[in-house]
C-alpha cells in the first residue's frame, strides 16, 4: 500500500499548519491550498477497513478509523478548508491560516478516532486552533473585542474540555474501555438504528443513567452551542476576521454534531435540546442588528435541526443529521463569505449602516442570494433535500428510538414535563419558516438593498478580489448541485446509510407534498416580513444573551455575597494569623518589646508558616492518636 | 550502553555523588586563570554536568535492564554500619531527571551568570552551583537515612546561597534567601528529629533495615499504639511539606524562586522540591510502607492541603505582576498535583505523580530558561517586560507558550499524561470531588498562562524603541531540549508511563 495512505488524514493538515507558522515568506499561501486537498485526496483513498494505531500509556489508541458518518464530515471539513483558504488568499493573514489549518485538521482528526481518548485529543486542540483564528483578528480596527472575545471563547471551550475529559476518565474507569460504539441500521429506514458496544452490549450513554454519560454530553453540548451554554457563539465569531469567521462557523458546531452521532445516536433528551435550540437561534437571530451576529445566531439554529435529528436515532435521522451538516457548512461559509466579502469591501457590519449594494456588488450578492436560499431550504437548493430527511425522520414519532430514561423506566425525559413528541415536529417546521424570516430575506435585505443603490458608486465599493469571488462561486455551485432533484445528489453515497448498505432505499425529497409544503410555508414567511419590515427594521441595539448572567452575576455574586462574606471573616483571619502570634508572645516571654517591633517591621512570614508548621504537627498527631 | 567503561561501571552509584562535589570544591582554583573572565568555571562545570548526565543515563539504563535495585557500599562497609547506596528504578528515575536538569541549566547559565553576576564571584557561583547538584543528587541515590539529612543540609546551604546571589540585581533576594534559610532549617531540623525517633525506634540508619526492623516489630504486635512512631512519622511529614513547598507551608517559595538569578530559578524551581517529593516517597511508602504504620489518615489531610493547594495557588498567580512569581506559585500547584497523586495510595495515583516529576521538570525548567532570556534581553520580568516580545523573541516567547500549554494540560504536551493519570487514579478511588479539583485548577492555570501569552504575543511593547534581539543560542538550545520534551513525552508517552509505572509498582509493592 502507498506510504503517502497509511497515516491518518488529519496529518497532513496539522503539517501543513505547522509549515504555515514557520514558513519566513508567501510561501504559505499555496500551501494552505495544498494541505486540505492532500487531507482530502487521502480521505477518499483511506482504505475501508484499516485501523491505525499506537500504544499510548495503557491503552490502544486509533487514531484513524472509519466510522459510519466520517467520510462525509471528513470531506466537508477538507473541503471547507480549501474554500476558506482561497477565500483568505489574498490577505496576509499567516497566524489565521495556521491556526485554521491546525482547526479543520484536527477536526478532521474527531471524525477518524477510534476511540475516546484520540477523540478528546483532537477535541483539545481544535479548541486552541479556532481561537488562534478569532485572536488573530486583533489588528482590525475591532482588535480588543476580538481580544476579549477570543479569552472568553477559549475559557468556555476549555472548561468544556474538562467536563468532557472528567466525563471520559469515569467512563473509562467504569467500563475500563475506549472504544467507541457502532452503529446498526434497524429493520428500515425509520427504525432506531442499534449502537452497539466494543463488548457487543448495547451502548448505554444514551441512556443517560450513568454521571459519565451527561459530563460527555454537557462536554459536547458546550461545543455545539446548546443555549444555556451556547453563548460563547454569537459572541466570538462575529468578532474574527472577514476570513476568519467562514472557517469558524464550519469545525466547532460540526464536529459536535458528528460526537453526538457516535456517541448519542437515540438520546431523546436531544430532541428537546435541539428544538430549543432552533426556537432559540431564530429569537436572536431576528433580534440582532450585526450581519455576521445574525448569521451566528442562525448557526445554533441550524445545528439545532441535526441534534433535534440525533435524538430522534433513525437510520432517516441520522442520514439526516449528517446530510444537512454537509449542505449547512457550504451554504453558511457561502453566506459568511458573502458577509466577509461586504465587511472586507466596506468596513461595516451592521445592518443599520449597510443596504443599497446589489449595484455595486452583483456577485457577491448573488452569492449570498443563494446561499440564502439554500439556508431557508427552497426547493432546488442544498438545504431543502437534507432538510426534509430531519424533518420526515422527526414526522415518524411512533419510531422514535425506544430509549427509556431513570430507573422506573418510564421515559421521563422523552415526554419532558408532558410534551408531546410530535410538538418537536411542529417547532422544527416553524423553525424552517423563521429561518427564512432571518437568513433567507433578512440578510440580504438589509445588507444588499434596503435603500436604493447609488447610480453610480462614489464610494468605489466593487466586488472583493478573484479569490473571494472564485471561493463565493465554488460553493454557490455546491448548493445548487446536491439540491438538484432527486435527492442530495453525490452527497447520498457517503452519508452513513447510504445505498451500497443492504436494504436502503434512495430517499426522495421531491415529491408533492414536501414541495407543496416548503413552498407555502416560504411564500408565507417571506409575505410576513415585508408586512413587519417596518418592525424588523434594525436599530443600533444590543442583545443580552444568557451568558450576561454568567458574566455580570459572578461578578454581582462576588461583589454583593462573597466579598461581604470575605469582609465578615477578616477578623477572624487576622486572629487566626498575626492576633495568634502576638498574644502568643506577649504571654510567654517575648513580651512588649517584641510586639512593639512588630510595628515597626513588616512581618515577613516566617512566623506565620511557623505557626502554621506548628498546627499541622498537631493535626498529624492528633489524627494518628484516634 | 556497551560503550561505557567497565571500570567506571560498578561505581556509577557513587560516581554521580562524587564528581559534582569534588568538580565543585576544584572550581574555585579556576579563578586561577585570569583570563576569560568566568568562562573556564563555566566550562569546568559544564564538564561535570555532562560527565553526570551520561553517568545517570547509564545508571538508569542499567537498572531497567539489569531489573534489580543496585546496593553500592561505600568503602566496602556493609550498609548497617556505613552508608549504602541503593538504586532502584525510583531513584534512577529521578536521578536522570535532576542530571538532565542540571545539565542544561548549566548550559544555560553562561550567558545569564555573565549578566548577573558580578565576574569575580562567578567562580564561586558555580562552586555552590555544584556543590548544590551534589547534594541534589546525593539524597536522591542514598539509602541511609543520615546521609539523607547531610545532604539536604548541603543541597539547602548551597541553594540559599545561590538565591542570595540574586541580591547584585534586587536585594529583596536577601530577604528571600534569609526567610527560605530559616524556614527550610527549621524544615530539617523535624526530618532530624524524625529520622532520630526511627533510630531510636530500630537501632539503625538504613532504610531498608529500618523497614526489616519495623515489619518484624509490627508482627510481633509491638507497633500497635507506638508513639514514637506516630511522632517520628509526623515530624518527617512536616518538615518534608515544607521542603516540598506544600500548600499552606510554602510562602518561601514564592519570593525564593522570583528573586534567585534566572538560571538559578532554572534549577532549582526543577529539581529542587522534587528531590523533596522524591524524601517523601521513600519515608511514606519503603519505611513506613508494607502495613506498618496506617498514614491513610495523614494521606488524607495531605490531599486534602493539596487540593486546597491547588486552587489557591493558582488564584494567587493570577493576580502576580511579576512574571517569575506567577510561575513560583503554578509550581507550588504543580507540587500540590504531585502530593495528590501519592496520597491517593493507589496505582495511577502514584504513576501521576512520578510522571508528573519529569513532566514538570521539563515544563517549568523550559519556562524559567525563557523567562530568563527575557530577563537577559529586557532587563527585567515583569509582564511590562514580556508585553510584545513575541515580534522580538519569536523563539523564546514560542517556547513558553507551548511550556504554558504544558502547564495547563493541553493534550499532546506531557502535562496532559499527568492530568489523566491523576483523573483516572482519583476516580478509581471514587473521589470525584478530587478530580473536580484536579481539572478545576487546569482551568485556573489557563487563565494565568493565557494572560502572559496574550500579553506576549497581542500587546504592543512598552518602549517600542528599544533595539530587542532572539536570545544567544546556548539559552535557546537547552530551553528548547526541555520544551521538545515536554511535547514529545506528550505524544509518545511510553518510555515516561513505563518508568513511572515500574516506580509506582515498587513503592506499592508491600501495600499500605
Amino acid at each position: 500500500m502507498n506510504p503517502l495512505l497509511t497515516v491518518p488524514p488529519a496529518t497532513y493538515m496539522l503539517i501543513g499548519a505547522l509549515v504555515i507558522a514557520a514558513s519566513p515568506n508567501k510561501l504559505y499561501k499555496p500551501i494552505s491550498l495544498l494541505a486540505p486537498l492532500m487531507t482530502l485526496a487521502c480521505i477518499w483513498l483511506f482504505p475501508e477497513d484499516l485501523r491505525l494505531g499506537f500504544e499510548w500509556l495503557d491503552y490502544r489508541l486509533i487514531v484513524a478509523q472509519f466510522n459510519l458518518p466520517t467520510k462525509a464530515f471528513a470531506t466537508i471539513f477538507a473541503t471547507m478548508a480549501f474554500a476558506g483558504a482561497l477565500f483568505a488568499y489574498n490577505q496576509d493573514r499567516k497566524v489565521e491560516l495556521a491556526g485554521a489549518m491546525l482547526y479543520a485538521g484536527s477536526a478532521v482528526g474527531v471524525t477518524f478516532a477510534g476511540d475516546l481518548i484520540t477523540l478528546f485529543l483532537f477535541w483539545e486542540v481544535m479548541a486552541i486552533g479556532s481561537t488562534l483564528v478569532i485572536w488573530s483578528a486583533f489588528n482590525e480596527p475591532w482588535g480588543d473585542a476580538a481580544r476579549k472575545a477570543g479569552q472568553r471563547y477559549v475559557n468556555v471551550h476549555l472548561v468544556g474540555g474538562a467536563i468532557m475529559m472528567a466525563g471520559i476518565a469515569l467512563h473509562v474507569v467504569d467500563t475500563g474501555s475506549i472504544a467507541i460504539p457502532h452503529m446498526q441500521i434497524g429493520a428500515s429506514m425509520t427504525e432506531p438504528v442499534a449502537m452497539i458496544g466494543a463488548d457487543g452490549q448495547p451502548w448505554a450513554l444514551p441512556q443517560l443513567d450513568s454521571p459519565a454519560a451527561w459530563l460527555i454530553l454537557i462536554g459536547i453540548l458546550i461545543n455545539a452551542g446548546a443555549p444555556p451554554f451556547g453563548s460563547w457563539l454569537p459572541d466570538a465569531y462575529p468578532e474574527a476576521s472577514a476570513s476568519g469567521t467562514v472557517f469558524l462557523s464550519a469545525f466547532t458546531t460540526k464536529t459536535s454534531v458528528y460526537v453526538l452521532i457516535i456517541l448519542f445516536a437515540g438520546c431523546n433528551l436531544l430532541v428537546w435540546v435541539g428544538a430549543l435550540m432552533a426556537v432559540y437561534g431564530i429569537v436572536y437571530a431576528i433580534l440582532e442588528n450585526d450581519m455576521r451576529r445574525i448569521l451566528a445566531y442562525s448557526i445554533v439554529n441550524q445545528v439545532g435541526f441535526m441534534v433535534c435529528a440525533v435524538g430522534v436515532g433513525s437510520a432517516l435521522a441520522i442520514n439526516g443529521a449528517t446530510a444537512h451538516a454537509f449542505a449547512h457548512i457550504i451554504y453558511k461559509a457561502l453566506l459568511l463569505m458573502s458577509a466577509g466579502s461586504v465587511l472586507y469591501v466596506t468596513g461595516k457590519r451592521k445592518c443599520t449602516d449597510l443596504g443599497g449594494l446589489y449595484k455595486a456588488m452583483p456577485v457577491t450578492m448573488w452569492c449570498g442570494i443563494i446561499g440564502a436560499l439554500a439556508i431557508s431550504a427552497v426547493p432546488l437548493t442544498s438545504g431543502f433535500t437534507t432538510k426534509s430527511m430531519i424533518t420526515d425522520a422527526a414526522a415518524h414519532v411512533s419510531d422514535w428510538a425506544p430509549i427509556v430514561y431513570g430507573s422506573d423506566g418510564e421515559g421521563a425525559w422523552a415526554t419532558l414535563g408532558g410534551l408531546n413528541p410530535s410538538i418537536a415536529w411542529f417547532v422544527l417546521v416553524a423553525a424552517s419558516a423563521g429561518v427564512f424570516l432571518h437568513a433567507g430575506i433578512k440578510f440580504p435585505w438589509f445588507v444588499f438593498f434596503q435603500k436604493p443603490a447609488p447610480e453610480k458608486d462614489e464610494r468605489g465599493f466593487k466586488d472583493p478580489p478573484w479569490n473571494m469571488q472564485a471561493a463565493m462561486i465554488l460553493f454557490a455551485l455546491a448548493c445548487v448541485v446536491i439540491g438538484l432533484p432527486p435527492g442530495p445528489g453525490p452527497l447520498y453515497d457517503i452519508l452513513p446509510f447510504n445505498p451500497g448498505n443492504a436494504g436502503v432505499e434512495h430517499y426522495h425529497a421531491y415529491n408533492y407534498a414536501h414541495v407543496i409544503n416548503q413552498l407555502q410555508l416560504l411564500l408565507f414567511a417571506g409575505l410576513a416580513f415585508f408586512l413587519l419590515l417596518n418592525m424588523l427594521k434594525r436599530t443600533l441595539t444590543i442583545t443580552l444573551d444568557a451568558d450576561w448572567f454568567y458574566r455580570r452575576g459572578a461578578l454581582l455574586l462576588w461583589r454583593w455575597i462573597l466579598y461581604p462574606i470575605l469582609l465578615a471573616m477578616e477578623p477572624f483571619h487576622t486572629g487566626l494569623i498575626s492576633g495568634v502570634p502576638k498574644a502568643a508572645a506577649e504571654n510567654f516571654g517575648a513580651g512588649t518589646a517584641a510586639a512593639g517591633e512588630e510595628r515597626t517591621y513588616r512581618p515577613w512570614g516566617v512566623g506565620r508558616t511557623v505557626l502554621l508548621l506548628t498546627i499541622i504537627l498537631f493535626v498529624l498527631l492528633i489524627l494518628n492518636l484516634f | 550502553m556497551d560503550w561505557f567503561p567497565e571500570f567506571f561501571r560498578p561505581h556509577l552509584p557513587v560516581l554521580v555523588v562524587i564528581l559534582p562535589l569534588f568538580g565543585g570544591l576544584l572550581a574555585p582554583f579556576t579563578a586561577l586563570i585570569r583570563r576569560g573572565g568566568g568562562i573556564f568555571a563555566w566550562l569546568w562545570t559544564a564538564l561535570i554536568t555532562a560527565a553526570v548526565f551520561v553517568c545517570a543515563t547509564v545508571l538508569l539504563y542499567d537498572v531497567h535492564t539489569g531489573g534489580e535495585a543496585i546496593t553500592y557500599r561505600l568503602g566496602s562497609w556493609p550498609e548497617q554500619y556505613g552508608i549504602g547506596y541503593t538504586v532502584d528504578s525510583l531513584n534512577a528515575y529521578v536521578i536522570f531527571v535532576v542530571a538532565l536538569i542540571a545539565f542544561l541549566a548549566t548550559i544555560y547559565a553562561k550567558d545569564s551568570v555573565i549578566d548577573e553576576i558580578v565576574i569575580d564571584r562567578h567562580h564561586l557561583f558555580y562552586t555552590v552551583w555544584m556543590l548544590a547538584i551534589a547534594g541534589l543528587l546525593g539524597i536522591t541515590v542514598t539509602g541511609d537515612t543520615f546521609n539523607i539529612y547531610v545532604l539536604l543540609e548541603i543541597s539547602s546551604l548551597t541553594v540559599y546561597t545561590l538565591i542570595a546571589m540574586g541580591g547584585e540585581r534586587d536585594r529583596r533576594a536577601l530577604v528571600a534567601s534569609l526567610k527560605y534559610l530559616v524556614l527550610g532549617s527549621i524544615g530539617a531540623t523535624f526530618i532530624l528529629l524524625g529520622i532520630g525517633y526511627l533510630l531510636m525506634l530500630t537501632g539503625t540508619l538504613n532504610m531498608a533495615d529500618m523497614h526489616a526492623k519495623l515489619v518484624e516489630m509490627h508482627q510481633a504486635g509491638e507497633l500497635a499504639g507506638n508513639k514514637t512512631v506516630m511522632v517520628s512519622f509526623a515530624f518527617l511529614m512536616v518538615g518534608l511539606s515544607l521542603k516540598m513547598a506544600l500548600f499552606p507551608l510554602h510562602l518561601w517559595l514564592p519570593n525564593a524562586y522570583t528573586y534567585a538569578p534566572s538560571s538559578v530559578s532554572a534549577l532549582v524551581a526543577s529539581t529542587a522540591t522534587k528531590v523533596g517529593v522524591y524524601m517523601t516517597f521513600r519515608f511514606v511508602f519503603t519505611i513506613y510502607g508494607g502495613g506498618v504504620f496506617d498514614s491513610g489518615e495523614d494521606l488524607h489531610f495531605l490531599a486534602l492541603c493539596a487540593s486546597a493547594g491547588i486552587v489557591v495557588s493558582s488564584f494567587s498567580a493570577i493576580r502576580q505582576v511579576n512574571v517569575k512569581r506567577v510561575l513560583a506559585y503554578s509550581s507550588v500547584g504543580q507540587i500540590a498535583y504531585i502530593v495528590l497523586g501519592f496520597s491517593l495510595a493507589n496505582q495511577d495515583g502514584v504513576t501521576a505523580s512520578v510522571i508528573h516529576i519529569f513532566n514538570h521538570a521539563v515544563i517549568k525548567g523550559g519556562m524559567f530558561m525563557a523567562i530568563g532570556a527575557v530577563a537577559l534581553r529586557m532587563g527585567g520580568t515583569s509582564v511590562d517586560d514580556i508585553k510584545g516580545i513575541g515580534k522580538r523573541m519569536p523563539l523564546t516567547a514560542a517556547a513558553f507558550t507551548v511550556g504554558g500549554c504544558g502547564l495547563i494540560g493541553v493534550p499532546l504536551t506531557a502535562g496532559f499524561v499527568s492530568k489523566w493519570y491523576l483523573v483516572v487514579g482519583t476516580m478509581q478511588e471514587g473521589y470525584w470531588y478530587l478530580a473536580f479539583v484536579v481539572l478545576l485548577g487546569g482551568v485556573l492555570a489557563l487563565i494565568y498562562v493565557w494572560r502572559l501569552i496574550e500579553m506576549i504575543w497581542f500587546h504592543e511593547p512598552v518602549d517600542p524603541d528599544k533595539e530587542v534581539e532572539e536570545a544567544p543560542l546556548s539559552m535557546l538550545i537547552p530551553m528548547w531540549i526541555l520544551i521538545g520534551a515536554s511535547v514529545f513525552f506528550g505524544v509518545n508517552a511510553s518510555w515516561t508511563a513505563d518508568s513511572a509505572a515500574a516506580a509506582a509498582r515498587l513503592l506499592l509493592a508491600g501495600g499500605m
